[in-house]
């Protein structure tokens, strides 16, 4: 007796190369739309980023800094916090540290520091209040720790704090003392 | 009625629709991603511009305060008095990658209309007894961004 192990409607012939061909192409192609949606969301991304520091940071650090100067008598500029604290003659550009005095309502003067300060991480903007000891210890808080550089400077009497970014952007603010 | 199995429905040539749909769906999809990234990305560099415009001008506003009004109503004033006007080239700022943003700053003053006519009112003893002089220092800042240009101004009043 002879059995047929071919049962019917249960064939399942293979795929020919030309079906493989084109199966794996297309897989390619949608795969490779995939990579594309994603390398365009990745760029996205990094333009969003790129963009904060200019939207979002620098407007704070300004508010924040010509309030403080606005509010402050009397200003000078030092190259750096051992130049400040060496005694060192204040300079009128490329200064990064800023010291600002005040006048208390009861007539005493207080002073405080803007000092861009710092290596690696720990770079930034940083502010700190002169105690009456005059020791000067850790900032008190930090501005920002996003610039890539913060300089001072005076032009025409002027005030100006020169802000460059991590990718390249710069601007400057400006302002006076009370007067 | 007899039982009558029923023909298998080929499905050959579905994988082909199914990976167009898939392709058609990315397609339309990275589209509408695109125009949602365009949608946040073109706004904020609006922003820039005029964080950069802003930082820019609180310099002509400074130094408007700053300067004596000895200074700021003489001849070689960087203000000079209406319809007469400074116009600078100036460099803004920088956007991310390092280009530069360029300006034109344009400068005048306007004397107060109770001033005196020697300090270019019309006022008397009577309207300004005092016999101050107030003047109005307007900063004008022209930029273009997409083609389109842009004023912005930032006006001080200084008064002796």
């Amino acid at each position: 007796m002879r059995t047929n192990f071919r049962r019917p409607g249960r064939l399942r012939r293979g795929y020919t190369l030309v079906e493989l061909t084109l199966a794996m192409g297309i897989g390619i192609m949608v795969a490779g739309m995939s990579l594309l949606l994603f390398n365009q969301q990745m760029a996205f991304l990094r333009i969003f980023r790129a963009q904060d520091f200019l939207s979002r940071e620098a407007p704070l650090i300004n508010n924040y800094v010509v309030r403080v100067i606005g509010a402050a008598e009397g200003y000078r500029l030092y190259t750096s916090m051992e130049a400040m604290t060496g005694g060192q003659d204040p300079v009128l550009a490329d200064a990064t540290v800023l010291v600002l005095r005040f006048r208390e309502a009861d007539g005493t003067v207080r002073a405080s520091v803007l000092s861009f300060e710092g290596s690696g991480d720990d770079q930034g903007l940083y502010y700190r209040v002169i105690p009456e000891s005059g020791v000067l210890g850790d900032p008190d808080w930090a501005v920002s720790k996003q610039p890539a550089s913060v300089s001072f400077s005076v032009e025409q009497g002027v005030l100006r704090m020169h802000l460059a970014g991590p990718n390249g952007e710069s601007l400057v603010y400006s302002g006076t003392q009370q007067s | 009625m007899p039982f009558a199995p029923r023909r298998r429905k080929s499905r050959r040539g579905s994988v082909l629709l199914e990976a167009v749909y898939a392709m058609t769906f990315l397609a339309g999809l990275a589209l509408v991603l695109l125009k949602l990234s365009i949608n946040v990305t073109a706004p904020r560099q609006w922003t820039l511009q005029q964080t950069v415009s802003d930082a820019y001008l609180t310099y002509e506003k400074a130094w408007a305060q700053r300067l004596s009004f000895a200074d700021l109503l003489a001849a070689d004033s960087p203000w000079p008095e209406y319809p007469a006007k400074s116009e600078v080239e100036v460099e803004m700022g920088r956007l991310p990658g390092g280009t530069p943003i360029q300006g034109t700053v344009v400068r005048t003053r306007v004397p107060d209309p109770n001033n005196y006519p020697a300090d270019g009112g019309t006022g008397t003893t009577t309207t300004n007894p005092a016999g101050m002089k107030v003047f109005r220092f307007q900063s004008l800042l022209t930029y273009e961004v997409g083609g389109r240009s842009y004023v912005k101004s930032r006006t001080v009043v200084r008064s002796q």
